[in-house]
C-alpha cells in the first residue's frame, strides 16, 4: 500500500514537469505567432472586410460610412464603359507580361546555364536593373521614349525611320510600358538560373548516358525539374499582372486617354481623384475574385499534373 | 410669516444664483473652453508675418491653442484621408476646383450661421463669396481671385517676329506655328488635354458659342457635353495637334507644361493670371521680365470669356461645435483687414506687389507699391469677361476630364460619341446625386 502510494507520487511528480513542458512547448510558438497574426488580421483582413463593407455604401466623409445603397456601386460600375476598358487593358497587360516578362527570362536563364565562362558576369548584368529603384528606371525610360528629345527616336532617325510617339501613342503605350522589364532581365532570370543549376548532376549524367541531349534534355530533364519554379513564377506574375498599378501610373498615369488605365489604376483614381471610396471598393472586389479564380485554376492544373 | 418670507427669499436667492450659475456655465462653454485647432503648414513657405499673426491670435484668444503640424503633402487626397482617419486640419485652403471637390465630398461645413453673426464679412467681395455658393449654402472665405488667361515667353515671341499678342483663335494658331521649331525641341502652345482637361476646354467651348452644362430654373443642372461648340473646340485642339504646334507628349500634365514653359520649350500656355504664377515660374528658373500675360483670344462666336475662380479658406467638418467655432474665429482673424494689410506690406517689402484682385473691398493693391501693369491689364480684361466654371463642374468634372483626355489622346476617337457616353455616365450617377442634393436643399 505504502509502496504503491510512493509509486503513484513518483508518477505524479514525473508527469507534472512533463505536462508543463508540453504546455510550454505548445504555447511558445503561439506566443511568437500572435503578434504577426494580430497585425495580419488588423492590417490585411480587417481592411479587406472594411473594403467589402464600403462597396455597399455611398461613402460620406462627414458621417462615415454614409448611406447603405446595396449593389448600386456595382451597378454603376458595370454600366460604365471606362470600367470595361480598364479590364480590357488589364488583360492586354497580362498577355504582354506573360508573353514577354514571364517566358523571356526563362529563355535567358536556360541560355545562361549553358555557358560556363562569363556566367557570373552576365548574372550580375541581369541583376543590376533589379537593384535600380523602379522610379529611377521609369524616369530613365520616359526620357528614352520622349518624342521630342528621347534617344529612341534619335536611333530610329539615324537608321532612316520615322520618329514615333511611344508613350503618347494609344496603340503602343502598353508595349512601351512592359518592354523595359524584358530588356533588363532582372530577378526572374536569376531565380530560373538558380533552379536550373540546382538540378542534380546525377540526373544530368544519367540522361547523358542514355543519349538524352540538346532539346530532349531541355524538355525531359531541365524543364520538368524546375517546374516548381516556373509554377511559382507563373502564380506571382499572374497576380502582379492583374494588380498592375505602379508601372502604368508612373509612366503615363494610365494615359494617354485611358489607354493604359488598368483596373488597379482605375481603383486608385476612384479613391484619390474622385474620392468615391464606395465605388473604388466595389471595383476592387471583382478584381480580387478574378485573381482568386485564375490562381485556383492554376493550382488545380498543377495538382492534376502531379497526380 | 417672517420665517416663511425669509425661507422664500432664501429659495429665490438660491434659485437666482442657481440660474445665474447655469448661465455662467453656458457662456463659459462657448468662450473659455480650451480648444485645440490643428493647422497644416509647410515651414518652407511660412512667412514671419504668419508666425506673428498666429502668436497674436493665441494671445487674443488664450483658450484656443494652435497645433501646427508640418505637412509635406497638403493635397486633396491627403486631406480627405485625414478626415476619414480623424486627424484632419481644422481649416483648409484651396483653389476653385479643389474647394468644390471638398464641398461636394462634405469635407467642409456650411458657414451661413457664422456669416450672419460676423459684421466684418460684408467687407469681402460679394461675387467671390457667391462663387462658392452650393445648394443655397456658403462654404468659403475668399482669400484671392484669379482669372484665366495666357502666359507667354517674351524673348521667344521677339525671336519669332511676333509683335502683338494674339486676339483670335486664328492668330493663336498662327503664332503657335511661328513659335514651333522642332530642331530646338521648341513648340508653340502648351495645351492641357490630360489632367484637368475640361477646365481649359470650357473656355474654348464658351468662345465657340456653347457650354458644357446649363442651370435649370429649379437650380438643377442639365449636361450639354454634346453641344456643337464642344466639337468646334475639339476640332481646334485636334488641328493644333495635327499641325504639331502643341507638346508632343500626350501625357504631359499641368506641371510638365509649366516646366517646359519655364525652360523656354514652349511659347505660351493657358494659366491662371496671378502674381503667384510668376513667382512659381521664377522658382523654376525663368526670369520674371521674360513672362508676358494676355487675355483669352476671341473664338468663332466673336466673343471671349475667362473662367474666374478664387482661392479660399474653409472650416473642416467636425462633430465638435467648439472646434468649428474656434476655426471660424481663427479664419476671420487671419483674413481680417489688419492681418491682410500686414501680409500685403510684407509682400511689398520683398519686391513689387505684382497684381491681383483682392478679396477685401477695404484694401487696394496700389496702396502697397507698384503693380505689374501688363498683368493687371490682362487680369482686368479677363475679369470683364469673367465666367464661372460650367455649372455642376464640381460634381461631374472628372467624368468630363476623362472624356476630353480620351479624344485628345487618340485622333481616331469620335468626339461626339465619347462626350455623349460621358454625359450618359454622369447622368446616371454624379449628376443624379448633384440634382438630388439641389432639390433636397430646397425642401
Amino acid at each position: 500500500m505504502h509502496a504503491s502510494n510512493i509509486e503513484n507520487s513518483i508518477k505524479i511528480k514525473k508527469k507534472k514537469p512533463l505536462k508543463i513542458y508540453n504546455v510550454k512547448r505548445a504555447l511558445i510558438p503561439w506566443l511568437f505567432l500572435i503578434p504577426g497574426l494580430f497585425f495580419t488580421i488588423l492590417l490585411r483582413y480587417y481592411t479587406i472586410f472594411q473594403g467589402l463593407k464600403l462597396a455597399f455604401y455611398k461613402y460620406n466623409l462627414a458621417d462615415p460610412p454614409g448611406d447603405f445603397i446595396g449593389f448600386k456601386n456595382f451597378e454603376y460600375l458595370f454600366k460604365n464603359k471606362a470600367y470595361w476598358t480598364a479590364w480590357y487593358n488589364s488583360f492586354v497587360f497580362f498577355g504582354l507580361i506573360i508573353g514577354l516578362n514571364f517566358f523571356i527570362p526563362l529563355i535567358e536563364a536556360l541560355l545562361l546555364a549553358e555557358i560556363v565562362k562569363l556566367r557570373s558576369f552576365f548574372s550580375t548584368l541581369y541583376i543590376l536593373p533589379a537593384v535600380i529603384p523602379l522610379t529611377v528606371n521609369v524616369l530613365l525610360w520616359r526620357w528614352i521614349y520622349d518624342p521630342s528629345y528621347g534617344i529612341a527616336n534619335r536611333i530610329i532617325t539615324i537608321f532612316g525611320g520615322k520618329p514615333m510617339l511611344w508613350l503618347s501613342d494609344v496603340h503602343m503605350v502598353k508595349f512601351c510600358i512592359i518592354l523595359p522589364g524584358v530588356v533588363g532581365g532582372g530577378l526572374g532570370v536569376l531565380l530560373y538560373l538558380a533552379a536550373i543549376l540546382g538540378v542534380s548532376e546525377d540526373i544530368k549524367e544519367a540522361a547523358q548516358i542514355d543519349g538524352c541531349a540538346g532539346f530532349k534534355r531541355l524538355f525531359y530533364i531541365t524543364l520538368p525539374n524546375i517546374k516548381f519554379m516556373i509554377f511559382i513564377q507563373l502564380l506571382l506574375t499572374t497576380m502582379g499582372a492583374f494588380q498592375l498599378l505602379d508601372l502604368p501610373f508612373q509612366y503615363t498615369n494610365g494615359g494617354p486617354g485611358d489607354a493604359a488605365q488598368t483596373v488597379s489604376v482605375l481603383i486608385y483614381h476612384l479613391f484619390t481623384r474622385n474620392f468615391d471610396y464606395g465605388q473604388a471598393s466595389a471595383a476592387s472586389i471583382p478584381l480580387l475574385l478574378v485573381i482568386c479564380i485564375i490562381t485556383f485554376i492554376q493550382l488545380r492544373l498543377n495538382k492534376e499534373e502531379k497526380v | 410669516m417672517v420665517k416663511k418670507t425669509v425661507s422664500l427669499a432664501i429659495i429665490a436667492a438660491l434659485s437666482v444664483s442657481l440660474l445665474a450659475g447655469c448661465g455662467t456655465k453656458k457662456v463659459a462653454t462657448n468662450t473659455t473652453k480650451k480648444v485645440t485647432l490643428t493647422l497644416w503648414e509647410q515651414a518652407a513657405t511660412k512667412t514671419q508675418v504668419q508666425t506673428d499673426l498666429e502668436a497674436s491670435f493665441m494671445k487674443k484668444y488664450p483658450n484656443i491653442k494652435l497645433n501646427i503640424v508640418e505637412q509635406a503633402d497638403m493635397g486633396t487626397s491627403a486631406y480627405l484621408s485625414a478626415i476619414a482617419a480623424g486627424n484632419a486640419p481644422s481649416v483648409m485652403g484651396g483653389g476653385y476646383p479643389t474647394a468644390m471637390a471638398y464641398i461636394y465630398d462634405n469635407a467642409v461645413m456650411p458657414i451661413d450661421d457664422y456669416i450672419a453673426k460676423t459684421p466684418d464679412f460684408k467687407n469681402f467681395v460679394k461675387d467671390q463669396v457667391e462663387n462658392f455658393l452650393v445648394n443655397g449654402k456658403h462654404y468659403a472665405i475668399p482669400t484671392g481671385k484669379y482669372t484665366m488667361g495666357f502666359l507667354y515667353n517674351k524673348p521667344l515671341f521677339t525671336a519669332a517676329g511676333i509683335t502683338a499678342v494674339p486676339t483670335t483663335w486664328d492668330e493663336l494658331e498662327a503664332d503657335a506655328k511661328k513659335l514651333t521649331i522642332p530642331a530646338k525641341q521648341q513648340y508653340g502652345f502648351g495645351l492641357d488635354g490630360t489632367q484637368w482637361a475640361s477646365w481649359h476646354l470650357e473656355q474654348f467651348v464658351w468662345e465657340a458659342g456653347g457650354d458644357l452644362s446649363k442651370k435649370n430654373a429649379d437650380g438643377t443642372a442639365t449636361l450639354t457635353f454634346d453641344d456643337p461648340a464642344v466639337l468646334t473646340a475639339a476640332n481646334f485642339y485636334r488641328k493644333l495637334k495635327a499641325e504639331k504646334v502643341i507638346q508632343s507628349n500626350a501625357n504631359a500634365q499641368i506641371n510638365d507644361l509649366l516646366k517646359d514653359f519655364a525652360n523656354g520649350k514652349s511659347g505660351f500656355i493657358v494659366s491662371g493670371l496671378q502674381s503667384m504664377v510668376a513667382v512659381t515660374l521664377v522658382g523654376m528658373g525663368m526670369k520674371s521680365e521674360d513672362i508676358g500675360f494676355f487675355a483669352n483670344p476671341k473664338g468663332p462666336s466673336g466673343k471671349t470669356y475667362s473662367q474666374i475662380g478664387g482661392d479660399v479658406m474653409m472650416v473642416t467638418v467636425t462633430k465638435d461645435k467648439a472646434v468649428e467655432d474656434a476655426a471660424w474665429t481663427y479664419l476671420m482673424y487671419m483674413n481680417s483687414h489688419d492681418s491682410a494689410d500686414k501680409n500685403l506690406k510684407d509682400q511689398a517689402s520683398k519686391g513689387p506687389i505684382g497684381a491681383g484682385i483682392l478679396s477685401r473691398t477695404d484694401l487696394k493693391n496700389s496702396d502697397y507699391g507698384a503693380v505689374n501693369a501688363e498683368l493687371q491689364k490682362a487680369m482686368d480684361d479677363s475679369n470683364a469677361v469673367g465666367h464661372n466654371e460650367y455649372y455642376a463642374k464640381g460634381a461631374v468634372g472628372s467624368v468630363a476630364d476623362d472624356a476630353v483626355a480620351k479624344w485628345f489622346a487618340d485622333p481616331s476617337v469620335d468626339v461626339v460619341k465619347t462626350m455623349k457616353a460621358a454625359q450618359d455616365a454622369a447622368n446616371a450617377k454624379e449628376l443624379k446625386d448633384f440634382n438630388a442634393g439641389v432639390l433636397a436643399a430646397k425642401k
